[in-house]
């Protein structure tokens, strides 16, 4: 048992520190330093990121011609201001909301969208490609990261 | 900084092309005198919302701001349209 963790569990045993925090911190310890750096690389590029990229290509009617192209640039601010703006739905409201999300299908609580989520959607959010089948065989690609 | 100037760019096979450039600065000046009048109304939903009405103020002015940079490109085989707000 190295140095460090001794110190973590004798700061558990005196009660410095709670077992969950104790069990962060061995976590830590644990990683290699090429898992730290990624993770350090990962928080840079959510800080980073300041735009939210639509990419969507999909073959033509005929598929002689050229694809038709989409391509969507959205600042994350915008994004972030749209979600603290959510914020200010009346309570009534947001239920209305999501009762009505809920007949089509779609279970989604409006109150659990806050500006934490958006950066953990924005943390993950590294490079997600969607392929869609359209009638008569034709192929869209959409393309959503952030930048 | 709230987007002062849009531009548009629309383009056709049929060689029709429209380039335009908008100073929303302009926009935002006529719409002065509207935010004028509208803004006892929005007082008054904020007070029946219990919202701050600062704070909503603030929160409008960053989603104002927020959109600049936003770029849309549409592109078809028979047309293409480009816009982006400065």
């Amino acid at each position: 048992m190295n140095e460090n963790r001794m110190q973590i569990l004798e700061m558990l045993a005196e009660g410095k520190i709670t077992a969950d925090e104790a069990e962060r911190l061995i976590a830590a310890l644990e990683k290699t330093p090429a898992e730290a750096d990624r993770e350090a690389a990962g928080g840079a590029r959510r800080a980073d990121a300041k735009y939210l990229r639509v990419l969507v290509e999909a073959e033509s009617e005929t598929g002689n011609e050229a694809p038709t192209k989409v391509n969507i640039r959205v600042p994350v601010k915008l994004l972030r201001a749209g979600v603290r703006l959510a914020g200010l739905i009346p309570s009534e409201a947001r239920e209305h909301v999501n009762r009505a999300m809920h007949e089509k299908g779609m279970d989604f609580d409006l109150s659990q969208l806050k500006p934490e989520n958006l950066d953990e959607l924005i943390d993950n959010l590294q490079d997600l490609s969607v392929d869609v089948d359209q009638k008569g065989g034709k192929k869209a690609t959409v393309k959503v990261f952030c930048e | 900084m709230i987007p002062l100037w849009m531009s548009y760019h629309m383009r056709t096979t049929r060689g029709t092309a429209l380039k335009l450039g908008l100073p929303l600065f302009l926009i935002w000046l006529l719409l002065l005198p509207l935010a004028a009048v509208i803004a006892p109304f929005a007082l008054i939903a904020c007070l029946l919302t219990r919202c701050n009405p600062l704070f909503c103020m603030g929160l409008v002015w960053n989603l104002l701001g927020a959109v600049r940079g936003t770029h849309v490109e549409f592109e078809a085989p028979d047309s293409a349209v480009t816009l982006h707000l400065y």
